[in-house]
């Protein structure tokens, strides 16, 4: 750093002094400063090279021991809502199709709800959409299968 | 308009119930060849535990029940529970609501599917 001259709270020109020691030598931000090179005597904190040493308030630490995030939640819960289970198409499905699949399906139906309960969220979305999957299977491949007996029972009967 | 709109599926539902028991009143599943056969039944030779129950309904909506016992006793289970399940499943009143809180009851639904499986097996071996 430079050395300034400054202007003591009593008015006299003291100097010159280095910069790093103005502070401790009483000077302030509001003090007039002045070095070779500067046109006009200046607020300390309107020297560029003095600005730091009068910053009112500290620059940020260094955090050396950041708070800890907590792990990704392994179980989100957006909707806030238990998800449909399906029973209603599991049971029909169940009765009207005569395969097992709906059988699974009532199974898978039955868990979304105590899995929701015990808080496992992922879990029980699963088995929501396990029991959908089952329900659709199990319609799908019973009305396909009823359609094929239709047309080949049709085609038996020519 | 709001109001009126969870009326409309029950409504519909109910009336597609309604028509289907018109339907089985009207047309013997035993003497109509497009009644859906049963596909399990084709496929394997066994029968499942709801072969019978077109017949069924036909039977029980003329007052036949000894012969509807007959085609398949199971059933006397079964279509109720289906039709309840629907319904109280469509309809928004409280009684719906305390018949849908029984029916799909996870032990009233594993005790139906335990007697649905003991049934298919039963029926086979019997």
């Amino acid at each position: 750093m430079k050395a300034y001259f400054f202007v003591s709270a009593s008015g006299q020109q003291v100097g010159p002094v280095a910069g790093e020691m103005l502070k401790e030598k009483g000077v302030t931000a509001q003090t007039l400063v002045w070095c070779e090179g500067m046109a006009n005597w200046t607020k300390a904190a309107d020297v560029p090279e003095l600005k730091p040493l009068f910053r009112a308030t500290p620059p940020p630490m260094p955090n050396p021991n950041p708070r800890p995030t907590p792990p990704p939640m392994s179980n989100p819960n957006p909707s806030g809502v238990c998800p449909d289970n399906y029973m209603v198409w599991a049971i029909l499905s169940t009765i009207c199709c005569c395969f097992p699949a709906g059988i699974v399906a009532i199974i898978k139906s039955n868990k979304v709800e105590s899995l929701w309960r015990a808080g496992d969220y992922t879990g029980a979305q699963q088995a929501a959409s396990d029991a959908k999957t089952w329900c659709f299977i199990s319609l799908a491949g019973g009305l396909l299968a009823s359609f094929l007996a239709f047309v080949f029972g049709f085609l038996g009967a020519l | 308009m709001l109001r009126y709109t969870p009326l409309i599926k029950p409504a519909v539902i109910s009336l597609l119930l309604l028509l289907l028991g018109v339907l089985y009143y009207y047309y013997s599943p035993e003497d109509n060849a497009w009644f859906p056969r049963c596909s399990f039944y084709l496929l394997t030779g066994w029968q499942c535990p709801s072969c019978g129950s077109q017949r069924v309904v036909h039977a029980l909506l003329h007052g036949e029940v000894g012969q509807a016992l007959r085609y398949n006793p199971f059933m006397l289970v079964s279509i109720p529970y289906a039709v309840g399940v629907v319904l109280s499943t469509t309809w928004a009143s409280p009684w719906a609501k305390r018949m849908r809180a029984i029916l799909l009851h996870r032990n009233v639904v594993l005790a139906y599917v335990v007697l649905f499986v003991a049934w298919w097996v039963l029926r086979n071996i019997l």
